[in-house]
């Protein structure tokens, strides 16, 4: 920087290079990719519609303060596969329609827990202090036997969320990893590094959260980011094809639509629009294939009655909205939120 | 190719570069959090430097805070955890931990219980577990000589007699019913065991006990036997011996000393995102004053200090002292805005931490070195807090077997140690007073009465000359005087121990009790 500025200075001073400097700038500000340094670049914004902000029609209510949920998985039978972290009892637990605790697995400190089709629970073990105090993704039986583990060498490898792609494969979220482990606990495909790397390197992540598999074989990671998120899809050739969302660059980035504060999850419909979840912002956004902002919802109001302290997770699903949260006074809530079809 | 066209080429290439450059830099500023700009370094003792830094987080707002580095190994400096009023459930700042035990530099210690003072999660001071709650948290545990491990708290603690094998359900701690636990020096005062229950202990060697039959004093141990147990501590006999073996878990191996803090920031030199699932939420989570240890891939420490400066935002907040609330993003014309537990282990990360973990923060984040208070707390003033990790480099020294501190502490000089005297005459039952005219100094015990001058070397001992083997020093207005005089002057057995170097001293009135 300090050498172009000089450089430009002395050439300036040479006044028979006014003209061509400044029909170089010209020609600069004209090329395309080039005015993305003079201006923000906004997608643009359709009539967007706005999704209807809907009410509670089920709210769990937890009173534990030694833990509290982190993560839901809401099963098809209408029970909700709760993930429950803090500095007593870690534990997974499934809690029915009339909050009766009606499986649960102890002796993990688990972020993430899904069902998967068989009736097994696969569960991203962060390795947080207590026993065993190692990081690892786990499947159990419905008795609770281990029938599948991968254990990670080090807590800067502790996983922070697991599913079951649909060749059989795990795909973990690592803090700047996701890696593609199969029954033979070997790594088959990986994207991003066991250690952080530089911002703009191939495979740069900065703070993954989610990564879930769609159905044209690629991935879709949200990166929430160290300060501003961004949804990312991925194919099996590690080429980013799509992504939605921006760094912070100035306060002012903040107030664009496309700011992501703090996405927890995002998802693919059928339509090939994808919903991300902000809880940074409390928005739920509606994204089409080219980046455009076709629906948001801010659930704000919805909240307006509850002295929330942090919100975990807001997970987005057709037709409503799973918030997890923690009070001010430690008690925590889920809350399924009805919203219109995108 | 015309000289015109050339220059246009020219000219375009350059400002395309002059562009280009912007968003690399911003994107650096994101996740680099700006550059670390250090202070004037200042040695505080052989092998403690203590130097202040500013940055930046990850939203370019600016951040302060204090570093100091200790490079163990050197003989005579220690790294010890100081509770506060000297017991588990007191509660003292760290500028007066520092002071009173001589200490070049200090930072506050783990997590604490607002209300009863007691700490959350463990305490081990020289080897014994001193309290202990399950959490699961990660506990910082070190020798004194500064090799520092972070784990989980897991300890075990068995009590060996010729009655059988106890494992202590507690510490510092009434039992349950049919529990046992164990009380040590650091107890409450106010914790007072049925004397049917106790059993009590005097320190015999390290880790060997042995049954006395006398009111505890401050310096025994005990065994406390719950209500369904009550037979098992009259099965005691005076001279009975009891061993004590304390394991502390996995990865805390061989520690002396132990805080329970959280979250660990960084492992094998890589920040870990840990704190959500150690169960901290709320305002701990947000940017807040910050206190840290660290072990750089050289083996030396840092204990870092993050200051958040009151401003328009919203106030600091820590376990210890919990206020909860949500993010305000205003505060932006902070002198230093804090760190999120995220952004503090990337900070410690880029200070050079192999291995690093978070003690008590907000309100108790505070750093004192070369006698005085560095970092500027977040509340406005100091916090008591529940223990300091404090930074010693000094003779240890021992009274009738227990450690016992100094504002001034004893030092070598041309192979004499000297040590304060009114300290330790104090400490040894004598009145002593100080005539700043004169520059006399007087110590009156019982009948005996010590008169010595600044300057000089010849002192009086009830009316006789006493000569010193060296003169009396004033040190930070602190007189100090040869150790050989202290035994000399009234009658207490000195010993000088070469390896490792130790003062012991014995007085008289507990010999005589022997």
């Amino acid at each position: 920087m300090l050498i172009n500025k000089i450089y430009v200075a002395n050439l300036i001073k040479k006044r028979k290079l006014l003209i061509p400097a400044f029909l170089g700038l010209v020609l600069l500000v004209g090329l395309p990719g080039f005015s993305a340094a003079a201006e923000q670049i906004t997608p643009a914004e359709q009539e967007n519609s706005l999704i209807s902000a809907g009410s509670i029609y089920r709210e769990y209510v937890d009173t534990n303060t030694v833990n509290h949920p982190l993560f839901v998985d809401p099963l098809a039978n209408g029970n909700y596969l709760v993930s429950r972290v803090g500095f007593k009892e870690p534990s997974v637990q499934e809690i029915d329609p009339s909050d009766r605790v009606v499986w649960s697995l102890d002796g993990v400190q688990p972020v993430s827990a899904k069902r998967l089709p068989d009736g097994n629970t696969l569960v991203a073990d962060s390795g947080a202090p207590g026993p065993p105090y190692m990081p690892r993704v786990l499947e159990v039986s419905p008795a609770g036997q281990v029938v599948w583990e991968h254990r990670f060498n080090s807590l800067a490898e502790a996983p922070r969320y697991a599913e079951k792609l649909a060749n059989g494969n795990v795909l973990v979220t690592l803090p700047f990893m996701i890696v593609e482990v199969d029954r033979q606990n070997r790594v088959v495909w990986s994207y991003g590094s066991s250690r952080p790397l530089s911002p703009g390197s191939a495979g740069y992540l900065e703070q993954p959260v989610l990564a879930t598999g769609l159905t044209n074989g690629n991935i879709l990671v949200v990166d929430r980011g160290l300060a501003g998120g961004i949804i990312l899809e991925i194919n099996s050739g590690k080429q980013v094809v799509w992504q939605f969302g921006r760094r912070w660059a100035g306060a002012e980035s903040e107030t664009e639509p496309d700011f992501l504060a703090a996405p927890s999850g995002a998802c693919r419909l059928e339509n090939g629009n994808t919903i991300v979840a902000d809880p940074g912002t409390r928005r739920l956004l509606v994204i089409d294939a080219g980046g455009n902002i076709t629906g948001k919802l801010n659930w704000t109001a919805v909240l307006q009655d509850y002295p929330v302290m942090n919100i975990w997770q807001a997970v987005p699903a057709e037709e409503k909205l799973l918030l997890v949260l923690t009070l001010a006074n430690s008690h925590s809530r889920i809350l399924e939120v009805e919203t219109a079809a995108y | 190719m015309s000289i015109w066209l050339r220059q246009i080429i020219a000219c375009v290439a350059v400002f395309a570069v002059v562009v280009a450059g912007w968003p690399v830099s911003i994107a650096a500023g994101v996740t680099g959090e700006g550059s670390i700009h250090y202070g004037v370094k200042k040695q505080l003792a052989p092998g403690v430097a203590y130097y202040p830094f500013s940055t930046h987080n990850w939203s370019g707002q600016p951040v302060t805070g204090h570093i100091t580095e200790i490079k163990p190994g050197e003989e005579l400096l220690e790294i010890r955890p100081a509770p506060g009023q000297d017991a588990v459930g007191g509660r003292e700042t760290v500028s007066n931990l520092a002071a009173r035990h001589g200490a070049v530099a200090a930072v506050n210690g783990g997590f604490f219980d607002g209300g009863s003072g007691n700490p959350i999660g463990g305490l081990v001071v020289d080897g014994q577990v001193q309290y202990q709650q399950d959490l699961l948290r990660t506990s910082v545990g070190w020798t004194g000589g500064g090799n520092f491990k972070f784990g989980y708290f897991n300890p075990g603690v068995r009590v060996l007699t010729d009655r059988g094998v106890f494992a202590a359900a507690g510490y510092n701690q009434l039992p349950g019913a049919d529990e046992v636990t164990l009380l040590t020096p650091l107890r409450n005062t106010g914790i007072n065991p049925p004397a049917a229950n106790t059993v009590v202990l005097q320190r015999a060697e390290e880790g060997i006990f042995q049954v006395v039959d006398k009111q505890p004093g401050s310096e025994n141990y005990m065994l406390v036997f719950g209500s369904m147990q009550t037979y098992l501590a009259s099965s005691f006999r005076p001279g009975d011996n009891v061993r004590i073996q304390s394991g502390f878990g996995s990865g805390l191996e061989g520690i002396e000393h132990l805080v329970t803090g959280g979250p660990l920031l960084v492992t094998d030199g890589i920040p870990v995102f840990q704190a959500v699932s150690e169960g901290f939420r709320g305002g701990v989570l947000t940017p807040n004053a910050r206190t840290a240890v660290g072990v750089k891939a050289d083996g030396n420490v840092l204990l870092v200090v993050v200051e958040k400066l009151s401003g328009t935002g919203d106030k600091g907040s820590s376990e210890s002292s919990p206020e909860n609330g949500d993010r305000n993003d205003g505060a932006a014309t902070n002198a230093s805005v804090g760190l999120t537990p995220g952004e503090l282990a990337w900070l410690m990360v880029r200070l050079g931490s192999a291995q690093a973990a978070a003690l008590d923060g907000g309100g108790s984040s505070v750093m004192w070195a070369d006698g005085e208070l560095v970092s500027k707390p977040s509340d406005g003033s100091e916090r008591k807090v529940a223990n300091a990790l404090v930074v010693l480099y000094q003779v240890p020294t021992y009274l009738d077997g227990r450690r016992v501190y100094f504002d001034a502490s004893p030092y070598l000089e041309q192979g004499r140690t000297y040590v304060p005297m009114r300290g330790l005459f104090e400490l040894l039952g004598a009145t002593v007073t100080w005539d700043p005219e004169t520059q006399t100094v007087d110590a009156v015990r019982g009948e005996r009465v010590v008169n010595l001058t600044i300057g000089q070397k010849e002192a009086l001992v009830d009316g006789t000359a006493v000569l010193l083997d060296a003169v009396p020093q004033m040190v930070n207005a602190r007189t100090m005087v040869p150790l050989r005089f202290v035994g000399e002057s009234l009658g207490d057995r000195v010993e000088w121990q070469s390896a490792p170097k130790a003062i012991k001293i014995y007085s008289s009135a507990a010999e005589n009790t022997l």
